[in-house]
């Protein structure tokens, strides 16, 4: 461990130390791993592209001020979903709108922490350990079996610039019974010069037949720093749809765990990466084909203009008797700047001998005999370019469910038809 | 409309037109045939403002104005139109958006108010109907995963609803079985008026079946080695290349 890496470790230590906790033994746990394992304390083959040096150097208060209850006019906001907002890690309940249909329950994580820590355990790394240190404030959904929700659910923790630069720790866990249907928001956002750490743990457990549209969006501003360990277990034909968004200006790192525990689960994964600025986005996915006849799909996308660098770590696991499997991942990417940077690690890990996996990746710029094609249209340069990023960004975020979602990552950047937005 | 003179392009160094010389009136609509590589796509590209075409020499005027020296988007708003031989994919940009978005260009250049989206759909509908193209269509992203004959009827619906001044087919006839052929054509026809000037490109005689050229020119070596009627589009079916090219002596 670096010195750097040290000091951090005694920080948290010394900041978190004697403080009350909702899980006291999971605290101690985190505690005692976070001294023995330093940070980041995880695979280093999995850093090894992101510098955490810049986040361990930084200290941050741990003690929110008193929340402001208005709400502040560039909330984003889902019409019609089920709000629940968390201001610089803080509960907001002002803030939160809409209850839950009958058979679903959200409560405060940190009132009824049953089960937490059952997947992201704090021995998991050093994150993981110090998210169990500090967790003080989260969300547990649950559906009971066969329970559909119709309307969306948008879990936002919203870092304010009157706050100082804050860590904080959150937990979401979400379970969904046996052909449960929901879709979840997990959303990051904050004012443009709002900084902090937010180091979340999201545990998502799905039952037979359940199906899961997942959206974590990342908007947060040029100070902030997020990491999250988001791990998922999938029972009997369950289903995961997942879209990761990162359209801020920080440092993000997101770890997605998913296990297909039983034959017939699946996951289908879509990412973008929206690089302005000085964005960096590492997102290190791990899909684990346990059971056979399982099926995964990761296709994920980079637009990079100005400094903006994205990792992506592709890892498939196959177990040994995992036969009959698909395994599919891609990455696309268009470098719109010299200084801008990808790179994409795919790795496979395969155990099983019937099985079909694929990997691939592409790194471009803007195809000019497209750019030719939309001037000689009448479209101006700038108008054609902003219309071909937007449309290969577009593409990499299929069928979301949640329309407002791409509303707020592409800037009012239209490429849809009249006739397809009206309909 | 159209005046080019002792036109000499360049690409990657190599002289690919070599003074060519045309006039096009308003009314007229102009078939330019040649062999492979004597420049006839050349021509299309430099009069579209394409980039990597090197202008080494002579002069093109469009109504009065240098046209080299205008940019494409400059040039589709002063009305020039270019159907593409290879219509290109462009998955996530909706067919109808792209239609709408250079309605509306060309309508602001002209200080016209933009067209709202029902009067729009009005007319894109009445257009695609006469050019058999399905409804389907309108949610499509632009000429992704289409046939070669949809690309070319794709090229043809944008033109008759941009409705150009001076209108330039690159090769609109490559690639089209019988039927689609008869469809281009017609909206070629459609398209015929006194104020409108076309200038198609094409390698084969079979377009001028369906739409009768004013004048026939043949292309060879980056120059225009013969001009004459449809009557002499005939003779190249006829006779071939080869021997209208050695003919007139280029």
């Amino acid at each position: 461990m670096s010195e750097a890496a040290m000091a951090a470790v005694r920080a948290y230590l010394d900041a978190y130390a004697g403080a009350a906790t909702p899980i006291p033994a999971l605290a101690a746990r985190g505690a005692v791993h976070l001294a023995a394992a330093g940070l980041p304390g995880g695979a280093p083959e999995s850093w090894r592209h992101t510098d955490p040096g810049e986040l361990l150097a930084r200290r941050f208060a741990v003690d929110a001020l008193p929340v402001e209850v208005d709400a502040p006019s560039d909330l984003p906001q889902l019409a019609g979903a089920v709000r629940r907002v968390w201001v610089a890690g803080q509960p907001a309940p002002a803030l939160d709108a809409a209850e839950l249909a009958p058979g679903a329950r959200m409560w405060a994580l940190e009132t009824d922490p049953e089960g937490v820590g059952a997947q992201i355990a704090p021995e998991r790394d050093g994150f993981a350990a110090l998210n169990a240190l500090g967790f003080r404030h989260g969300a547990g959904l649950a559906l009971d079996a066969g329970v559909v929700l119709a309307e969306p659910v948008h879990l936002l923790w919203w870092s304010s610039a009157d706050q100082p630069a804050l860590a904080a720790h959150p937990r979401v866990a979400i379970r969904l019974g046996a052909h449960a249907a929901a879709t979840v928001v997990v959303h990051q956002a904050g004012a443009p010069e709002a900084g902090g750490f937010l180091n979340s743990a999201i545990e998502i457990a799905l039952e037979a037949g359940a199906v899961l549209k997942l959206l974590v969006v990342d908007q947060s501003g040029a100070g902030a720093f997020g990491l999250s360990q988001v791990a998922v277990r999938c029972a009997r034909d369950s289903r995961l749809e997942v879209w990761l968004i990162d359209a801020g200006a920080g440092w993000v790192r997101r770890e997605l765990d998913v296990a297909l525990a039983e034959p017939g689960a699946t996951v289908n994964l879509h990412g973008l990466v929206q690089g302005r600025r000085a964005l960096r986005a590492d997102n290190e996915i791990v899909i684990r084909h346990e059971a056979p006849h399982t099926h995964s799909r990761q296709q994920t996308r980079a637009v990079l203009e100005d400094r903006a660098r994205a990792v992506f770590g592709g890892g498939v696991a196959v177990a040994a008797g995992a036969q009959g499997i698909t395994a599919r991942q891609g990455n696309a990417t268009l470098l719109l700047s010299r200084r801008a940077e990808v790179v994409t690690r795919p790795a496979l890990e395969i155990l099983a001998d019937d099985v079909q996996c694929s990997h691939g990746a592409s790194v471009g710029q803007l195809d000019e005999a497209a750019l030719f094609y939309l001037r000689s249209r009448g479209l101006d340069r700038d108008a054609a370019r902003a219309l071909l990023v937007a449309s290969f960004a577009r593409a990499a975020l299929p069928d979301v469910p949640v329309a407002g979602v791409l509303d707020w990552v592409f800037d009012g950047i239209e490429t849809r038809s009249p006739v397809a937005a009206t309909a | 409309m159209l005046q080019i003179d002792d036109l000499q392009v360049s690409v990657e160094d190599r002289p690919i037109l070599k003074g060519l010389s045309l006039k096009v009136n308003a009314g007229e609509i102009h078939a330019i045939m040649g062999p492979n590589g004597s420049g006839k796509s050349t021509l299309a590209a430099v009069l579209a403002g394409r980039e990597g075409y090197v202008h080494t020499g002579g002069a093109v005027h469009y109504r009065g104005q240098d046209l080299l020296a205008l940019a494409p988007e400059a040039r589709a708003r002063e009305g020039v139109f270019l159907g593409f031989q290879y219509p290109v994919e462009i998955p996530g940009v909706n067919n109808v958006y792209l239609l709408k978005a250079s309605l509306n260009a060309q309508r602001r250049h002209r200080g016209e108010p933009e067209l709202d989206a029902f009067e729009f759909l009005r007319l894109v509908r009445e257009q695609m109907t006469f050019m058999g193209i399905p409804e389907e269509f309108l949610r499509r992203s632009v000429n992704e995963g289409f046939s070669g004959g949809e690309k070319k009827r794709n090229e043809i619906l944008q033109m008759l609803i941009l409705q150009p001044r001076l209108a330039i087919l690159d090769e609109i006839d490559s690639g089209l079985d019988i039927d689609a052929l008869k469809v281009v054509s017609r909206g070629i026809e459609a398209l015929r008026s006194p104020d409108r000037a076309m200038i198609l490109v094409t390698h084969y005689q079979r377009l001028l079946d369906y739409v009768t050229p004013d004048f026939v020119h043949v292309l060879a070596g980056g120059r225009i080695v013969r001009s004459g009627g449809k009557e002499l589009a005939r003779e190249l079916e006829a006779e071939g290349y080869g021997a209208v090219v050695a003919g007139a002596g280029a």
